[in-house]
């Protein structure tokens, strides 16, 4: 164990000395390509496309083997050109089948994808019975090998992405418009189709510059992963094309190294894997809209309207005990956990958590509100009070149905809002001023 | 040097391989075909419920449980790579599901992370842990028939291959589902919400579903991989949706195009030396392609022809209203084609071609003496005024009842006319109170109540000083498609005899008609005596009228 993780150490060395030239331009071909799936992926994830890019993922298949097939060479410029057709004819074909037949358009997709990815594989193992084509290396369009990224490649490469980033730079207003809001897009006269085309043609060069790292099987996920992961993150476009462009170089980066631990692993399927480990800390741990997070929340939230209720038990059954006699204001768990009507074995669990925020003070089995204890109860009630008062007043809901609204709500008024509720309500103090008389 | 597609043979490639090493080559179209039924039976309902997507998403991730599976037992094969594979296929249902419905993200995008994350996992360990298994990443995805089909046991005299006996059951458990539930399946695929209703938990029919998919995933991998048996899944059964709306007739063509392809597939496979599964695909697709474009209902070509009919029908009527148009009745006069061809703006051409289609109809006749002159006939007469009938009632019913402005609806009408049916018009001609002109003052023509008896009209069409005799009382309703059944029919015909009755118009009795009081919609006739009757529009509808 021991020998192989220190040589998965050297290995790993090894790749970051970035000695050897196809290391580096792996590398560099995989940082490419993260930056410009990463890009286009926020428009297609946006724009619900994505399994639209699924499609034109294994749509090219047949056209990487008709290009191979020019020159009987992985040329790349052939190999480029009849991707690139292949997932345009792709593209045209699903729009066919779905305005000519009554077919929802996933089962065009589905067609298409398949059709094509079988005709594909007609054409890839006839190509095998050939000598050519037996060493052709054709088989890691499939899954990807990022070893098989040459100079010339490079160039393809690194021409498209500076094509595909600098339209996305210089059309970002317009995509961005047309993606949120194409009512208004077309209105304003903006050329929504035009603009829809041009993005179905930049993910066609993104998916065909990204055949050759991560293959057609599992392309897809470089435009929908990063994108998804960024859209849990954050709310503004600009944010979330820079973090998906992160997420899917770093994780283009860490397949890479992964699949050069050892010789002829597929790179796609380690860069998909790296990808989803970064889309699930998202789906849990995002801030905002992480599903752990949100989970964390609510249970805060309980919790916390719990605890306050408990202070208004307390600070209710006290007002009760000092009305009725003149003794002194502090309540026994006995008698609060009948105005709880709960069973007394659980007021000490209840009433800790207000002892340990400094509201009460336990003496024995007696308990009294602190001063700040007794401010907080007031403000909680005057909230109550306070939005029962709106809601009869300004929506005019009848008294005797705002009470679990209310209830619901003292807890989450925030200062403002209370503020901004008593100038609504012209400051009134009645309510308050029959509490306590 | 081999070329890269080699003539056909008939004999190599079509003939030989049953001949020679018959059984293995009957063994491989059988599994393909077996595959394809299973594939296109469970396909009807993906395609009906908008699934073909989470179907695609499954039989990639199936991999992963197959994988997963290998690993714990250390087999390819036997009861734990069904369950693996079939807990995959649930697992991925509801990863998408709660992906998308916990979170921001979209069901596609939710269907495209969990496929390809299962399916890059199942690779990854398929590549380094497993690499000893029998299970190559490329056949992962396409398949290969022949080595599936190696493995054989022995049942009674025949040996059978042991893939093929699986795929035989899976296709026996579907059908016997089919059957079973064929009732609930169908209000599921057809109403969800009827069947929430009923009770059924269409979600639960969903995870069955799903299920049953996987197994047949399953069974068919070695065979088709992953990727192909998307295609088997979509291609038959969008076929069949495509040739017929029963859902039996979908399962059986579905199950004939499924054995077809396998068929042609196999063929093509020999020919070309190329990947089965790849092949069977091809010809699934072909015969989609064959569908799509020659269906008799929903083909493109069907379409454009009944597209075209219906142009040449509006061209056809359309010079037929324009004959009448350039030589009104009052003033008969022929009119040369060069006039129709200003007219209706068609190329010479088309204007010849659709003439001569007139002629041979009897609408228009060429007039004596003068060529390249036409007139209309009796027929064409009658079909020129049943347009402009149609076509100043539907402005009428814009301009009174939709509210139009009266330059506005020419358009409109122009179009409606050619695909007005008789018995609408008659309604919109009831609906509008028998109008005598349209928007534009121009009188509407009244239609007679049959064409066996063209000088006899119902009371409510005609015009005040129309002079007639008393014909006779309809028996049945006379203006279209009243929603009344026919005993009811009978019963209000016998008080409408008997109101008319006691109007007091003997049959024969010659009338005037004085005045038409549109507000209460009524008719005012004069009898030959002098005195003057008021007849409402129901019985007007009913009395019939000589002129």
């Amino acid at each position: 164990m021991d020998i192989l993780a220190q040589s998965t150490l050297t290995d790993i060395a090894q790749f970051w000395s970035l000695e050897y030239g196809a290391v580096r331009t792996a590398l560099a071909g995989v940082v490419l390509l993260g930056i410009s799936c990463g890009m286009l992926g926020c428009f297609v994830v946006l724009r619900r496309l994505s399994l639209m890019g699924d499609s034109l993922g294994h749509a090219v298949l047949p056209g990487v083997c008709l290009g191979f097939l020019v020159n009987k060479t992985k040329d790349p410029l052939w190999i480029f050109l009849g991707a690139v057709l292949s997932a345009w004819l792709g593209s045209w074909l699903i729009g066919l089948i779905q305005r000519q037949s009554k077919l929802k358009p996933d089962t065009a997709m589905g067609l298409v994808l398949s059709g094509f990815f079988g005709f594909g594989v007609v054409l890839l193992t006839r190509l095998q019975n050939f000598p050519y084509g037996n060493q052709s290396g054709l088989n890691q369009f499939l899954f990807g090998q990022a070893s098989a990224i040459n100079e010339r490649d490079l160039w393809l490469i690194g021409s498209m992405s500076i094509v595909i980033v600098g339209t996305v730079l210089l059309g970002f207003k317009e995509l961005a418009l047309t993606s949120f809001d194409a009512g208004f897009a077309t209105a304003i006269g903006l050329p929504t189709r035009a603009i829809h085309y041009s993005l179905m043609l930049l993910i066609a060069l993104a998916i065909v510059i990204s055949i050759q790292a991560v293959g057609v099987v599992l392309l897809s996920a470089m435009l929908i992963t990063p994108a998804a992961t960024a859209y849990l993150l954050t709310d503004r476009l600009r944010v979330m094309v820079l973090i998906s462009v992160l997420c899917a170089t770093f994780a283009g980066i860490v397949g890479l190294n992964l699949s050069f631990l050892e010789r002829s692993l597929p790179t796609g399927p380690f860069i998909v894997v790296t990808l989803t480990v970064l889309f699930l800390a998202a789906y849990l741990f995002s801030p905002r809209y992480g599903t752990v997070t949100r989970w964390w929340r609510r249970r805060k939230q309980t919790v916390r309207t719990q605890r306050e209720n408990v202070l208004k038990s307390i600070y209710s059954a006290t007002q009760q005990q000092s009305a009725s006699s003149e003794i002194e204001p502090a309540l026994s768990l006995a008698a609060l956990a009948e105005h709880r009507r709960e069973p007394i074995a659980q007021m000490p669990r209840l009433v800790a958590p207000l002892v340990s925020r400094g509201w009460v003070t336990l003496d024995g089995d007696r308990c009294r509100l602190t001063e700040r204890g007794l401010q907080r109860a007031r403000e909680l009630v005057r909230n109550y009070q306070l939005w029962e008062l709106f809601l009869t007043r300004e929506i005019n809901i009848p008294y005797d149905h705002t009470q679990r609204d209310a209830e619901d709500i003292e807890h989450i008024l925030g200062p403002e809002l209370v503020h901004e509720l008593e100038t609504e309500l012209g400051m009134q103090n009645t309510t308050i001023a029959k509490q306590q008389s | 040097m081999k070329p890269f597609i080699p003539p056909f043979d008939f004999y190599n490639h079509l003939v030989q391989p049953w001949t020679m090493g018959g059984v293995d080559t009957a063994w491989t179209v059988c599994m393909g075909a077996l595959v394809a039924i299973a594939c296109g039976w469970i396909g009807c309902y993906l395609i009906l419920q908008g699934m073909s997507l989470i179907g695609d998403a499954i039989s990639h991730t199936v991999l992963l449980g197959i994988v997963v599976a290998f690993l714990l037992t250390g087999q390819i094969g036997g009861p734990a790579i069904f369950l693996g594979a079939t807990l995959t296929g649930l697992v991925t249902t509801v990863l998408i599901e709660s992906l998308h419905s916990s979170s921001r993200i979209k069901e596609d995008a939710a269907i495209g992370i969990v496929f390809t994350s299962m399916f890059a996992l199942g690779v990854v360990l398929l590549s380094t842990l497993a690499g000893h298994a029998h299970i190559d990443t490329q056949h992962v995805l396409y398949g290969d028939i022949a080595l599936s089909l190696l493995e054989a046991t022995t049942i009674g005299p025949l040996t059978i291959p042991v893939t093929i006996v699986q795929m035989a059951v899976v296709v026996l458990i579907i059908s016997t589902l089919i059957v079973a539930f064929y009732k609930e399946l169908l209000i599921v695929a057809f109403d969800p919400q009827l069947a929430d209703v009923m009770g059924l938990r269409p979600h639960w029919f969903r995870y069955g579903l799903m299920s049953v998919l996987s197994v047949t995933v399953v069974s068919s991998f070695e065979a088709v991989g992953a990727i192909l048996v998307v295609a088997m899944l979509i291609a038959p059964a969008a076929t069949a949706y495509l040739l017929t709306d029963r859902l039996p007739a979908m399962f059986a063509i579905s199950a004939v195009a499924g054995t077809l392809s396998s068929l042609i597939g196999y063929h093509t496979a020999v020919w070309l030396e190329v990947s089965t599964g790849g092949a069977m695909v091809c010809a699934a697709c072909g015969l989609f392609g064959i569908a799509f474009l020659f269906s008799p209902t929903q083909g493109v070509l069907a379409t454009a022809w009944r597209r075209a009919r219906l142009r040449l029908r509006t061209g056809e009527e359309n010079i037929v209203r324009n004959l009448l148009k350039l030589s009104p009745l009052s003033a008969p006069s022929t009119v040369s084609i060069d006039q129709l061809i200003s007219a209706l703006g068609d190329t010479r051409w088309q204007v010849r071609w659709m003439l001569s289609r007139l002629l041979r109809r009897g609408w228009i006749a060429e007039a004596a003496g003068a060529s390249g002159a036409y007139q209309l006939t009796e027929t064409g007469i009658q079909q020129a005024q049943r347009l402009e009938r149609a076509h100043r009632l539907w402005e009428m019913f814009l301009v009174d009842q939709v509210g139009l402005a009266s330059d506005h609806v020419h358009p409109a009408a122009e179009d409606v006319e050619h695909l007005l049916s008789e018995q609408l018009v008659e309604r919109v001609d009831d609906v509008l109170g028998h109008p005598d002109t349209d928007p534009h003052g121009s009188p509407i023509p009244r239609s007679a109540v049959s064409e066996h008896l063209p000088g006899v009209f119902t009371l409510s069409k005609l015009r005040i000083g129309d002079r007639g005799r008393i014909f006779a009382l309809a028996d049945g309703p006379t203006t279209g498609m009243q929603e009344t059944p026919p005993t009811a029919q009978s019963g209000a015909a016998a008080r409408v005899r008997a109101s008319v009755a006691a109007l007091g118009l003997p049959l024969g009795q010659p009338i005037t008609v004085v005045d038409r009081n549109t507000a209460d919609e009524s008719w005012t006739i004069q009898l030959a005596d002098g005195k003057t009757i008021n007849v409402e529009h129901r019985l007007a509808d009913s009395i019939l009228v000589r002129l």
